[in-house]
């Protein structure tokens, strides 16, 4: 009986105007934004592997002899997933040079594709489930109980002592049925069409467990739009009705969830931007150089100009450059030398007393700024995840978290890029940053081992992607939420559903 | 007769629960998105006050000969209305003596969330929401009176059918328009309560009144298409399955496939492999200078007889070697000025016929796509917002002009000769490197009157849609069968 009324389901699926036009919609969209996804990435990675080569020709080992103020590149390599779900990628920077001074800089080159693709946004694999396959879905089903009653057929079934669990089961099946065909179809059109690039290898380990974890999250994310519009048909005691209210949740899921949760959680948690927060560091900074020199000058300053007016009694007016000199580690000398004797004993005593209060200063400029830091951080960790958690609200927003980090091109992909980037600039520190010496601002020399004259070749950057692994265990609540939220429509489908006046 | 067929129609939309759902919308989506552009933009701005400030103050008085002067492009306050592009514009520039400047796009991933799910601004919510509020209006309201009986009444009660068409687009239209104007008002409320935009200003509200202009000539369109769509089809449900479909072509399809097309239509190599092919013609070119330069060389040599050793040191030991050198360095120059113009000639030649062929891409993609009222639609507002299509070669045009700039008051004033491995500088008279002042940059976006020069066949084309869709419900419901 139940495999009876599954093919009934299937049957005035299929015969429906409605499949026609979502197999033409699928088989048409999926494998055409596949190819330009692919040939996109193949674009991005020739440019990638052509800039990297270009690099490592003129400047793969430092010109002899070193500066110590050399930067190296390192590049990021496009993400071989982000043919599936482009995310955030064309928003990361591209490459990242390092510097001597221990901070990274990253560039990103303005975008140069065709300025109409920029406008309407790419259509990759995501997009065109969370638009389009999503809209089938809920065209499919939202007639399926008010449609039924309107025509009298569900009066009947129930007529035939049919329990309506059973029923609505086999909506839900044959729906789910009818929807999956043209999606599988274009899926494998899509495959066909990504196997034929030279440059990305379907059966390659980067590619077929996270593709086959992504075609699961797809099947869940479409399972719960399915009873979605079940759900809404429940609701509804006409098919116009169900129409409408369909238009509601499926632009409120689509666009005003998403959307709005970044806000909402700006307002919740307000954190400032990142220029704010540079603003505030040197601020902090500035004021801690200016307290250190109103310090510098009031104890220790005074006692050695001090000291320095009573040795060098008829040239008082040099005091103040005397000091200067001594303090940057030079020697002053006069024509005699019992004052000679005077003046070295002086520094010997303030300049090492001048440098422990740099120090102490130093390190509290460092600890404030970690302060500052470490508080945006938090601050904008908080946020993040109030977004994300609010965002969570809707499935559509689930779906899109966990394909785009299972793609790498998900939200935590530019906290990952500052990881790499950091790794890199402490790899540089190591092989040559570290071999140089500095005082107060200029090179003094390099260690006994590093000849600047045979510097060795700069390192390539080795950009780490997050594996399956990592981006199941950041992402892994969405895959669950997922999972809730097909229970959820299927359990409000099935309450409703016991509920409704059939006649 | 018509005033009471438009008050039916209006009273009709009004009183159903789509009316009700098309307003919650509105007046959620709206405003809110209005007030993240609103915020988005102050912070930007903000980015950009700083920076600059921050640059006057540092580089403000006093240059240096190679010095490079930075050109920052402030955040269009259009942009609020219609993002498009701009997130994806470079931010800023830097001279060179050279000539050749560079772009800075500084990686901005701030809030991922929002750059995931894409922006909220008004042209989206023009062009998604409401464009489907459009069609769900006004699916049935052919198919559905027909269902219903009262289609045929009315036909019985002898009203042109053309009457009957009139009377719904404009109860529709109204019925659309209620709770769009007034999300718009709360949402220039909202606007207005920036402390950095004001709406009376004007930069805004020229280009604001014929954006909303627009959306109102795009909106008539969408209601004209549903009714189109509910004529040529019998049942409601097929009204609305061809309405969702046409929507979707429209708005998702179009759009995203007319790029693709173009590109595989006329194909262009990519910007990495036009740059390959420009350093190998390069190299080409220096090799060929290479070979003739040592030619040359041996010429010269022979010529005056000079030892072979002496080809090869910088200072020749006789004094045949010394005049062959001298002879063979003057000849030489113009050797090389003539392959410095070839190849200044030969990149130019590339260049250009690069830039044409995308040229013709992108002006086929564009064509393409105007297929949809949906891209004619961004296409006119993102120019006016300034961040259209154009934007990134109006940035190129400010830049450039920058570098002209910035070469007139700096780089032409200091000439610097070299002669062998010297160089010696020449200031132009009362010209203080220490003094000098750095020009600022001043990025103009296009008028408003410019965008509608460039604009004006997508407004066009807006109104031949309005004017197809009507014809052709009119055509629909003419042959309508009423029974």
């Amino acid at each position: 009986m139940f495999r009876t009324l599954i093919m009934k389901e299937i049957t005035e699926t299929v015969l429906d105007l409605r499949f026609v036009v979502a197999t033409l919609l699928c088989v048409v969209l999926i494998p055409l934004g596949m190819y330009v996804s692919r040939e996109d990435y193949e674009q991005r990675l020739a440019a990638y592997q052509r800039e990297r080569d270009t690099y490592r020709q003129r400047y793969g080992t430092p010109e002899p002899p070193v500066t110590g103020q050399e930067e190296a590149q390192g590049f990021r390599p496009p993400s071989v997933l982000s043919i599936f779900a482009s995310g955030l990628d064309p928003f990361l920077p591209d490459k990242v040079a390092t510097s001597y001074l221990g901070l990274f800089r990253t560039f990103k080159e303005a975008g140069a594709g065709s300025p109409q693709s920029l406008l309407f946004g790419k259509a990759d694999l995501l997009f065109n489930v969370t638009f389009i396959v999503s809209l089938i879905a809920l065209v499919f089903t939202f007639n399926c109980v008010s449609g039924e009653r309107e025509k009298g057929t569900l009066r009947l079934m129930i007529a035939n002592s049919m329990p309506r669990s059973r029923i609505l089961l086999s909506k839900i099946a044959g729906k789910y049925v009818a929807l999956l065909v043209p999606f599988t179809l274009s899926i494998l059109i899509a495959l066909l069409v990504l196997g034929g690039s030279r440059s990305v290898s379907i059966g390659s380990l980067q590619v077929w467990p996270a593709f086959l974890l992504i075609l699961l999250a797809t099947l869940l994310f479409l399972l719960s739009m399915i009873c979605l519009g079940i759900c809404v048909s429940t609701f509804t005691r006409h098919s116009t009705g169900s129409i409408v209210l369909l238009f509601l949740v499926w632009t409120m899921f689509l666009f005003g969830v998403p959307k709005v949760s970044p806000m909402l959680a700006e307002i919740l948690h307000p954190a400032e931007s990142a220029s704010v927060i540079d603003f505030t560091k040197r601020m902090t900074r500035d004021e801690i150089e200016r307290e250190f020199e109103r310090t510098e000058r009031d104890t220790i300053d005074v006692r050695w100009k001090a000291e320095l007016e009573a040795v060098l009694s008829k040239r008082e007016e040099g005091a103040r450059q005397i000091i200067a000199i001594q303090s940057s580690g030079r020697e002053v000398t006069v024509d005699d030398p019992e004052t000679n004797a005077r003046l070295r004993e002086l520094a010997a005593r303030y300049v090492p007393e001048k440098a422990r209060l740099a120090t102490e200063y130093q390190t509290r400029i460092a600890a404030e700024l970690k302060r500052i830091e470490e508080d945006y951080q938090n601050n904008r960790t908080v946020q993040f995840f109030a977004a994300m958690n609010l965002a969570r609200l809707s499935p559509v927003s689930c779906y899109t978290y966990l394909v785009s980090g299972l793609c790498a091109t998900g939200v935590t992909e530019p906290d990952n890029f500052v990881a790499n980037a950091r790794r890199f600039q402490g790899q540089m520190e190591q092989i040559f940053y570290g071999k140089a010496i500095w005082r107060l601002g200029r090179l003094q020399g390099f260690v006994k081992e590093f000849d600047r004259y045979k510097p060795p070749p700069f390192p390539d950057m080795i950009y780490h992607y997050p594996d399956l692994k990592e981006a199941l265990q950041v992402h892994g609540p969405d895959l669950l939420l997922l999972g809730l939220f097909d229970v959820l429509f299927f359990s409000l489908a099935f309450m409703r559903f016991n509920r409704y006046d059939v006649r | 007769m018509l005033r009471i067929l438009v008050t039916k129609e209006i009273a009709d939309a009004i009183l159903d629960l789509r009316f009700v759902i098309t307003t919650l919308l509105c007046l959620v989506l709206i405003p809110l998105g209005m007030y993240v552009s609103r915020r988005d933009y102050e912070r930007r701005l903000d980015a950009y006050r700083r920076e600059h400030q921050q640059y006057r103050q540092r580089y403000g008085t006093g240059v240096e000969i190679y010095t490079e002067a930075q050109g920052l492009r402030p955040p269009p306050v259009l942009s609020i209305f219609g993002s498009g592009v701009d997130p994806f514009l470079p931010d800023k520039m830097t001279t060179a003596r050279s000539g050749l400047w560079r772009t800075i796009k500084q990686p901005s991933t701030d809030n991922p969330h929002s750059l995931l799910f894409g922006k909220a601004d008004l042209l989206s919510n023009v062009v998604f929401v409401l464009s489907l509020a459009a069609m769900i209006l006004t699916f049935n309201s052919i198919s559905g009176e027909r269902e219903s009986g009262t289609l045929a009444l009315m036909i019985a009660g002898a009203v042109p059918r053309s009457r009957i068409l009139l009377s719904k687009i404009v109860g529709n239209y109204v019925a659309l328009l209620i709770p769009f104007t007034l999300s718009m008002l709360i949402a220039l409320v909202v606007l207005d309560l920036s402390p950095d935009v004001s709406i009376l200003s004007r930069e805004v509200w020229p280009a604001f009144l014929v954006i909303v202009a627009v959306a109102f000539l795009f909106l008539l369109g969408m209601v004209c298409l549903g009714l189109c769509l509910s004529a040529l089809t019998r049942h409601p449900m097929n009204s609305i399955v061809l309405a969702l479909f046409v929507w979707a072509v429209l708005i998702l399809g179009v759009p995203k496939v007319s790029p693709m097309l173009a590109g595989v239509l006329c194909p262009i190599e990519s910007a990495g492999v036009h740059d390959l092919t420009r350093r190998l013609v390069a190299e080409d070119i220096d090799r060929e200078m290479i070979e003739e330069r040592e030619s040359l060389r041996e010429k010269c040599f022979q010529e005056y007889g000079a030892p072979e050793q002496d080809m090869r040191t910088t200072s020749p030991g006789t004094e045949a070697g010394r005049r062959a050198k001298k002879m063979f360095e003057e000849r030489f120059a113009l050797v090389e000025q003539r392959f410095e113009r070839r190849l200044a000639e030969e990149l130019g030649r590339i260049d250009q016929d690069y830039a044409r062929r995308r040229q013709v891409q992108f002006s086929l993609a564009t064509e393409l796509s105007r297929i949809s009222p949906i891209c004619s639609y961004t296409y006119v507002v993102c120019g006016l917002c300034g961040t259209g299509t154009s934007a990134s070669d109006d940035f190129t045009a400010n830049a450039q002009r920058y570098q002209d700039q910035v070469k007139q008051a700096v780089y032409d004033k200091v000439i610097i000769r070299r002669w062998r491995s010297l160089q010696s500088y020449h200031y132009a008279d009362g010209f203080d490197l220490s003094k000098a002042v750095l020009p600022e940059m001043k990025y103009t976006y296009p008028t408003v009157a410019q965008a509608l020069q460039a604009g004006w066949p997508d407004v066009l084309v807006l109104v031949l849609f309005d004017a197809l869709f009507c014809a052709l419900a009119f055509l629909g419901l003419n042959r309508y069968d009423v029974r």
